[in-house]
């Protein structure tokens, strides 16, 4: 029992430490890294570490849940958001040019301990409610995709419109973004139909197919913006206590928590787009609860669809960690839930603690090196990544993608309507309406 | 209430319909997604047509360094005007940009009883609303213009002018009084329960047509489709600035209930969470007890899914409000005007 403990201590716990490297680095997505790691798995699976799921199992939980606090820090300085973050990019970015960037990783991070909270208190009616909610809501899937798709267009209000000469010039000065968002949505559906049917490249894992077109999507377009625009980060103070309260806490945890945990029990839907719903159904309004949602929300999305995996009865794998995890072990009964939930709470321990390390070196660091060279750095990084796991083909979706990504920056509608690149050909797809959409655009 | 608001208690009763969820998934229809989508078209309409093709008399824009009694003086005389000309005047006036993030607030108060426009001056705020330290205008701060003619408020007497766009108002000449009309091009023809009842008669004609029989699915999409409209109208209701509920034999907003803002939280929350929760029901019932044998006591879901959580929202709400009184209460004189609506809580 002692052995097992320490076995499950030691292994989250470098999880988390091989997480704080990974985590800082911008655009390098943990599934990535968990993807060499299963490989490696693979190779040593004779072995007596290698064989082991209470070592690997908790090594993964501090994996992700290392990587989703302490990749905030590359979101909010760097400028290089994920694509589950992209609704927290502009109150942090605020923060960032206000001076407040440290601010802003604790309020984030406090939402992602909330969140932890959160998911620990949830832990034991997990079991009966997930399954029953699998069997109710299974066969609705297919137009509960679309119903958040068509939220997600109808939604968006337009930017501008206020000031013009006549009603006409104000009309279209306001339909401008909203068009560009349509727009945005429909190009990012129509690549996802063509990457999900004969994307143009060979790999092993799920998630390496998208990969490509998240970087183009979400990253690339972010780090051009940061290039483009000369930004020069002003100095960042570092305050001995952070300005919230309790209930700004309380409601961001809250509003953070059932968004995420949505997006992570939804097939498709990322923490990203839960936080945008959740946001609109608490009506929150205060940046501060809104960095502390999607704080919450992006932790309870990438954890809680890990954690799905090992809640007894449910049989539920989301999320691409999960999926390739199952390939090669089932867990099974209360003691392996327990066992990840507490990798879990140590993990977040332990990466909250590594926060602050991690956030004052990185104030340190671009204090001293020019802005616009990190984000150099940072294509350059995103761009060798893609290189790397995809190849050429891999490269091509990225440059797509990209083109895709930057509407939404030049015309300022919403990031998120590139999320279509998974909504639109899964929703069709559930409906059965793929295959003749495919057909019709040559892909059969 | 806010959007989302709208689109999930719209869907939610369109799942009511009988035979809807059941038919949705018999025959891979998005048909309760029609629901969501006619439930939150009424503020589609208005924030993203008649908004921007409305027509107004008078346009005014504050200086960067704004003058109280200049902003005040215009108002004024659009308000003569109308009762001059005996016609509506529409009013539109801009918020006052400083930067990428900054706005610099005031705030209008047209008060009846002494005839006068007031503006206020206030301080620089971010987008988030959030007064930026030390930004309190050095100018003059607050400004007053008379008004020649009687006038009544039928919304609100404060506006507070921060974001984005700023309001309008429509001066409606009636019986030698002006009426002042906040945002007159929302919730008129867009909220009314006869479109939302023409929407549905149309849309059930084209199923019909579609399916060539007029009864079955078509009157479900129809009421499907006029269900969820009237769901947004009626929950307007609940709030102050009403809607014109059966225009065109209306033609003007009826007032609200004023029993909430559309963007206080509690109530919006505790809509979505109930709506969530009979959505959930209907699916439930819905579903197929052959293929997935699953059994929910209806007493246990009551309990546990609405009664509970619903007792628990009202008691932290209760809570929250007793301590928001104590701390007006203990406030300066005049603090607790600051809670007012504007036009951005009212777009959701």
């Amino acid at each position: 029992m002692v052995a097992l403990m320490l076995k499950v201590v030691l292994s989250s716990c470098a999880g988390t430490l091989v997480s704080a490297v990974i985590g800082w680095l911008p655009a390098l997505h943990v599934y990535n890294v968990a993807m060499l790691f299963i490989v490696f798995h693979q190779q040593v699976e004779k072995t007596a570490i290698g064989n082991d799921p209470y070592v690997i199992m908790p090594f993964m939980m501090g994996l992700i849940v290392g990587w989703t606090i302490l990749n905030t820090v590359p979101t909010i300085f760097l400028g290089a958001p994920d694509e589950s973050a992209v609704l927290m990019v502009f109150p942090t970015q605020k923060y960032l040019m206000q001076g407040r960037g440290y601010e802003a990783t604790m309020l984030s991070a406090l939402g992602a301990l909330g969140g932890i909270g959160c998911l620990l208190l949830v832990a034991p009616l997990l079991s009966k409610t997930l399954s029953v909610a699998r069997a109710v809501m299974g066969p609705h899937y297919f137009w509960i995709l679309m119903l958040i798709l068509a939220y997600m267009v109808l939604s968006e209000f337009p930017k501008g419109g206020d000031r013009g000469p006549t009603r006409l010039a104000r009309f279209w000065d306001a339909w401008k973004s909203l068009l560009a968002g349509i727009l945005t949505l429909l190009l990012a559906g129509w690549l996802g139909f063509i990457l999900m049917r004969k994307a143009p490249i060979n790999t092993t894992f799920e998630f390496s197919n998208i990969m490509p077109a998240f970087v183009g999507l979400f990253g690339i377009p972010w780090v051009i913006q940061n290039i483009m625009s000369g930004t020069e980060v002003p100095e960042q103070h570092i305050p001995k206590s952070v300005d919230c309260t309790g209930f700004i806490a309380f409601r961001g945890i809250t509003g953070g928590f059932l968004g995420g945990f949505f997006a992570a029990y939804m097939p498709i839907i990322t923490g990203g787009i839960g936080g945008l719903l959740a946001g609109h159904a608490t009506a929150q309004n205060d940046e501060r609860a809104f960095i502390i949602s999607q704080g919450a929300s992006k932790l309870v999305y990438y954890v809680g669809a890990f954690l799905l995996l090992f809640v007894p009865l449910a049989g539920i794998a989301r999320g691409g960690l999960a999926n390739m995890l199952r390939t090669s072990y089932v867990p099974h009964g209360e003691k392996d839930f327990l066992m990840i939930l507490a990798a879990m709470a140590i993990a977040a321990a332990l990466a909250f603690f590594m926060l602050g390390l991690v956030v004052r070196l990185t104030i340190w660091l671009i204090k001293r090196v020019d802005y616009r060279l990190l984000s150099w750095l940072t294509l350059a990084i995103m761009t060798t990544l893609v290189f790397a796991i995809t190849g050429w083909g891999g490269l091509l979706i990225m440059l797509v993608s990209t083109g895709i990504g930057m509407i939404p920056i030049v015309y300022y509608s919403r990031r998120s309507n590139c999320m279509g690149v998974l909504l639109i050909p899964v929703a069709l797809d559930m409906a059965g309406y793929g295959p003749a959409i495919a057909r019709f655009m040559g892909l059969q | 209430m806010k959007g989302f608001t709208h689109f999930i208690s719209a869907t939610a009763l369109a799942s009511c319909v009988p035979g809807a969820t059941a038919y949705a998934v018999e025959h891979t229809s998005y048909i309760i997604v029609l629901g969501g989508v006619f439930g939150i078209l009424p503020d589609t309409l208005d924030f993203k047509l008649n908004k921007f093709l409305h027509k107004y008399d008078v346009m005014h824009e504050p200086a960067a360094e704004p003058d109280p009694d200049e902003i005040a003086a215009t108002i004024a005389r659009a308000i003569e005007r109308a009762a001059a000309e005996q016609r509506q005047v529409n009013l539109h006036t801009h918020t006052i940009k400083l930067g990428a993030d900054l706005w610099r607030q005031y705030s209008i108060v047209m008060d009846h009883t002494r005839r006068e426009v007031v503006v206020k001056i206030g301080p620089i705020v971010n987008t988030g609303k959030v007064p930026q330290a030390g930004s309190e205008y050095r100018g003059k701060t607050v400004g007053r213009a008379k008004v020649a003619c009687a006038f009544q408020q039928t919304y609100q007497t404060e506006t507070h002018v921060s974001i984005f766009s700023g309001p309008s108002f429509g001066f409606i000449p009636k019986q030698g009084v002006v009426e002042v009309h906040f945002i007159p091009w929302h919730r008129s023809w867009s909220h009314s329960l006869t479109l939302a009842a023409l929407c549905g008669a149309v849309v059930w004609g084209i199923v019909a047509l579609w399916y060539g029989t007029w009864l079955y699915p078509g009157w479900m999409f129809g009421a499907v489709v006029a269900l969820g409209m009237a769901t947004h109208i009626i929950e307007d209701q609940f709030g102050h600035l009403g809607s014109n509920l059966f225009f065109p034999f209306t033609k003007e907003r009826s007032r609200g209930t004023k029993s909430m803002h559309s963007g206080d939280a509690m109530p919006n929350f505790l809509t979505v969470w109930l709506s969530v929760a009979l959505l959930f029901w209907n699916m439930y019932r819905a579903h197929s007890a052959v293929q997935y044998p699953v059994h929910i006591s209806a007493l246990s879901y009551f309990l546990y899914v609405v009664a509970i959580p619903t007792a628990l929202l009202l008691m932290g709400s209760a809570l929250m409000n007793a301590s928001a009184s104590a701390a007006v209460v203990t406030a300066p004189a005049g603090a607790a005007q600051a809670e007012t609506e504007d036009e951005e809580d009212e777009a959701g």
